[in-house]
């Protein structure tokens, strides 16, 4: 229960938001944080199992037909996930309450952010792909209504129409390859999955599956190609990026990543896929961030680089790398959800984002400073905060690696640019003189406890990592490994060539910084035309995929409903003909015998009013032909033992000639609208596919069942039902329900008639 | 339109098919009958009336909407077939009284059966006339 | 017999395809309608014809006793019918509702959705 109460929680609050707030002062909003604080703590009265290398698990049977289930399972992994998820969100919450105070739509903004809240709790804990794929694309739908919450801007459902293509369309190839995946193994369960990791690994659709799984995690994780959606993203207010884009929604890609290492990590083909993406990604990226002026765009390029170091250290594929994978996860996570915060708090008090414009805030804004500050050097790797930590560990397993070279320089160069856009954000906008144009003050307190509280743990952290060893790092690390074994984190490991590497990091980074304005007006230009491709090639993609569908659907769908008819008709005869000459050969013509001329008299004149029906020009003649039509069916059915039939037929054969009568002077005359010779051709089609039916009735009836399904109506409706009528009985009776759908359907359709009539009198009156 | 033989019939047919209607409502469940046809029978009844004195002034007459025959068929339907459940047996399943002896009937066996079909009834009395009703105003 | 009255099933549809092709909006409700009478009699005589015998149980006896018309195409067909009325009135309904609003009736003509005048 434990685990489905955390997510459920979530949901439940988020549902029941629209009702609540109402009764909730704006001022109040923050208390919608205690949502997600109840479900973190709630996750961490489990450390100490976690701690031990326990998984908690909890299966809920949801379609097992399809080996579809709830399976939840908290591990190190999930853990550390799920910790952030409700941690970060419970302070995001807090933040967005004073983020959002002048809002009108703020009540909407909580219902979708704790919906995706809950997805992507859901999305860490599920064991079972499918329905990790489900809450994944919950987070891509509700990431989607976030990105385009100032709807009302084309330019933002514009960008969230892109998030959503990119994401979701990556997310229908991951689709594909989870159905791969389990239909190779089996199942879909992971846990059950890394039994069967070398025979994965050996199958012949080994190289479609990691393609299709990794298109997902790439889409989502915003790795180059699929780049391009993030920095677009930076459309949704501030609280938005500062959970999705960079703490949570775009780690669920690496996650994923992590997550099925153990299943089909290992090979050539995945460490050079995911290296070289993932380090292409990183040094892009915050090669691009150098040359931006905006606090968000400059964030969501260091997010993108920070996911690429992410990729690439899982791609590597080993424990040391793996290790440092875990760190940086945990330490981006605290360091950029504090810079975006601390961004949307410059935004909203001074009104700009620019940073040409921001100088000199340290003294109105202290505490936004102060977080800035402890988030900016811990992304810039100083010693002792848990950047730091994580940039060692990158150091350290990339000099461990036997791709060393490559892999060391990659790593020095992105670390350095990470450096530049740290101090960028954290400290560019609060030193130096005073911009007097600008007239800012200190953010309100909800809006800082939530960068000061992430600040100081990036600190805390760095200090004293033994709880991270204990509770996060060692239990995550069996996740990958499958064994558990604990594993010591220390800040000082003496001087060593990760040390050294790291102090040439800082120098020259600062170096960097100090160049800043120059890199970015020599560059000016270059960002605008790379992004700009990438949004043009998109658009262009977009277009004439439009353009196709435009073409298709008039191509099917012409209008004419004889077109659609002419298709329909034929697909059905045509099946028809095929089953019965190809499967049941030719149908036996016989039981000709004792027909009395008078039956064949009858049935001949019954043929000709149909033709007569079909071809009349008078309204009256068709309608008689009708009537004429329906009796003469009415007899037959009374010939052959069908006196209910007989009976319904002739009153609602009287009841048609009465209601056509009612309207016959309101309804058009007969036209000829078609040419002679469609109506030849349309003569021919009708026949055959006439004859296609006769063809299927005599052969029907030349079929006998052993154990007709009336036998047992016909055994038991007096026994049992206490009726001698069978027809009737097993209308009232044996299939009540299929008739009681019937006076349902009786009922809407003279709804819809008295509806349809009823507007008619009304315009005419007007 | 409103010719004398129309409404002398009707006035002499109407009470005639009503009663037909009915008797081949309840008798439905061993001879030929029942709701449909019961209904359908009904309405006949009652378009002739229509036919003969017009639907304004029917309606006039009518001691219930049509729409709501609708409704009250369709409830009397769904409760034949919650009844069941009350007693641990599945929805629409069928529920009987004891039989008892009326003087002119004979044995009579009521259960939710019937009570299903009196719904069937009023559904398709509902239907046909509010479309009857719909068509002769729009006319 | 049977084979007769297949090859009338044969004609209603035959007919009723015919009019479905037509461009004609009142001859679209009338091919209906023959092919709901088509598909009734389909029903009913695909599993074969007894003559003169129905399908109630006999007083005296407590089972349908063999020969037999069989009870469930009887059912089936039943509502059928009713369900065809309707779908009958339902369509007369929408056929007068478009002649109003659009004011004629070729089918070729109704390409598009818009109905403003």
């Amino acid at each position: 229960m434990f685990l489905l109460l955390s997510v459920a929680l979530i949901f439940m609050a988020a549902f029941a938001t629209p009702a609540i707030a109402r009764f909730i002062p704006h001022k109040q909003r923050f208390l919608f944080a205690l949502v997600p604080a109840t479900s973190f703590a709630l996750i961490c009265s489990k450390a100490s199992d976690i701690a031990q290398g326990l998984a908690i698990s909890e299966d809920y049977t949801w379609i097992p037909a399809f080996d579809i289930n709830l399976n939840f399972r908290l591990d190190g992994l999930s853990f550390l996930m799920a910790l952030l998820i409700t941690g970060i969100g419970a302070l995001i919450l807090t933040y967005a309450s004073g983020y959002l105070k002048g809002y009108e739509a703020n009540t909407r903004f909580y219902t979708i952010i704790q919906i995706f809240m809950a997805a992507m709790l859901g999305l860490v804990l599920s064991d079972n792909l499918i329905a990790m794929f489900i809450f994944w694309e919950l987070t891509t739908v509700s990431s989607f209504l976030l990105v385009g919450f100032n709807h009302e801007n084309p330019d933002a459902r514009k960008k969230a129409l892109q998030a959503l293509i990119v994401t979701a369309g990556g997310g229908l190839a991951m689709f594909a390859g989870i159905l791969l995946l389990g239909n190779v193994a089996g199942t879909y369960q992971v846990s059950e999955l890394i039994t069967h990791a070398e025979m994965i690994k050996n199958h012949k659709l080994y190289e479609a599956i990691v393609i299709l799984i990794c298109l997902g995690a790439f889409t989502k994780s915003a790795q180059f190609p699929f780049h391009f959606w993030l920095p677009n993203a930076m459309a949704a207010p501030t609280p938005v990026s500062a959970y999705l884009h960079s703490a949570t929604m775009v780690k669920a890609g690496v996650f994923l990543l992590a997550r099925l290492t153990p299943v089909l990590g290992g090979t050539s083909f995945w460490l050079h896929l995911l290296v070289y993406v993932g380090g292409f990604t990183m040094i892009l990226a915050a090669s691009l961030g150098l040359i931006y002026r905006d606090l968000k765009k400059i964030l969501a390029y260091s997010t993108l680089s920070v996911l690429g170091i992410i990729t690439l250290l899982i791609g590597m594929g080993t424990e040391f790398s793996f290790k440092a994978a875990i760190m940086m996860l945990f330490a981006h996570a605290l360091y950029k959800a504090t810079l975006f915060m601390v961004a949307g708090s410059i935004d909203h008090e001074t009104g700009t984002r620019d940073i040409t414009r921001l100088r000199g805030l340290r003294k109105v804004m202290p505490w936004t400073f102060a977080a800035a500050g402890l988030a900016a050097l811990s992304q810039a790797g100083f010693p002792p905060f848990t950047g730091f930590l994580a940039k060692e560990y990158f150091y350290g397993s990339a000099l461990d690696h036997n791709m060393k070279i490559l892999l060391i320089s990659s790593a020095f160069i992105s670390s350095m640019f990470l450096f530049v856009l740290a101090f960028k954000i954290g400290f560019h906008p609060f030193l130096g003189r005073e911009n007097k144009k600008i007239h800012a003050h200190e953010a309100p307190p909800t809006m800082l406890i939530g960068p000061v509280t992430l600040g100081l743990l990036s600190l805390l952290f760095g200090l004293f990592p033994g709880p991270i060893a204990k509770y996060i790092l060692s239990p995550a690390l069996a996740s990958f490994n499958t064994t558990f074994h604990p594993v010591k984190l220390k800040l000082w490991h003496g001087v060593n060539t990760a040390l050294i590497l790291s102090l040439i990091t800082l120098t020259c980074g600062f170096g960097l910084y100090k160049l800043r304005k120059k890199i970015r007006q020599n560059a000016t230009g270059v960002d605008d035309k790379l992004n700009i491709q990438f949004d043009q090639s998109f658009a262009n993609g977009l277009e004439s995929f439009i353009k196709f569908a435009k073409w298709s659907t008039k191509l099917i769908q012409s209008g004419s409903l004889r077109s659609y008819m002419i298709i329909t008709i034929s697909a059905f005869a045509g099946l028809l003909l095929y089953i019965l000459l190809y499967v049941g050969g030719m149908p036996e013509f016989y039981k000709f015998s004792h027909v009395k001329p008078i039956t064949l008299a009858f049935l001949v004149a019954l043929a000709i009013v149909t033709i007569v029906a079909c071809t009349t020009l008078s309204r009256m003649t068709a309608l008689l032909s009708l009537g004429v039509i329906g009796f003469g069916i009415t007899l037959i059915y009374m010939m052959y033992g069908a006196p209910d039939l007989a009976f319904t037929q002739i009153l609602v054969e009287t009841l048609t000639v009465v209601m056509f009568m009612v309207v016959i002077h309101k309804l058009p005359r007969f036209k000829d609208f078609s040419t002679r010779r469609k109506k030849a051709f349309d003569a021919i089609f009708a026949s055959i596919v006439g004859m296609t039916v006769t063809f299927l009735v005599i052969k029907a009836q030349n079929l006998s069942s052993k154990n007709p399904v009336s036998q047992i109506y016909a055994e038991t409706s007096y026994l049992e039902a206490h009726g001698r009528n069978v027809v009737n009985v097993i209308l009232v009776d044996f299939r009540a329900f299929d008739t009681f759908g019937e006076i349902v359907v009786l009922s809407i359709a003279g709804l819809g008639v008295s509806l349809l009539m009823r507007n008619n009198k009304k315009e005419d009156t007007e | 339109m409103h010719s004398v033989i129309i409404i002398l019939s009707a006035r002499l047919l109407c009470p005639i098919l009503m009663a037909m209607a009915i008797a081949f409502l309840y008798r439905g469940h061993n001879d030929p009958g029942g709701g449909f046809i019961g209904g359908l029978l009904f309405t006949a009844a009652l378009i002739l009336k229509i036919l003969a004195i017009g639907a304004e002034e029917f309606e006039k007459h009518l001691w219930m909407q049509p729409k709501n025959f609708l409704s009250s068929g369709l409830i009397m339907a769904a409760s034949a077939g919650i009844m069941p459940l009350f007693v641990g047996k599945a929805f629409l399943e069928s529920l009987w009284f004891p039989t008892f002896t009326l003087p002119i009937l004979g044995k009579v066996h009521i259960g939710s059966p019937l009570l299903f079909d009196l719904g069937v009834f009023m559904v398709v009395i509902g239907f046909v006339l509010t479309v009857v009703i719909d068509f002769e105003e729009a006319a | 017999m049977e084979t007769l009255i297949a090859i009338l099933i044969g004609i209603l549809f035959a007919g009723g395809v015919y009019c479905l092709l037509q461009r004609s909006l009142v001859r679209l409700v009338i091919g209906i309608m023959l092919i709901g009478q088509g598909a009734n009699l389909l029903t009913f005589a695909a599993s074969g014809l007894t003559r003169k015998h129905t399908a109630i149980i006999k007083s005296g006896e407590t089972i349908l006793q063999a020969p037999h018309a069989d009870p469930l195409p009887q059912a089936l067909v039943l509502t059928a019918i009713v369900i065809g009325f309707g779908f009958t009135a339902f369509c007369l309904a929408l056929l007068h509702r478009t002649y109003k609003t659009l004011g004629h009736d070729d089918l070729e003509k109704f390409n598009t959705t818009d109905t403003d005048k």
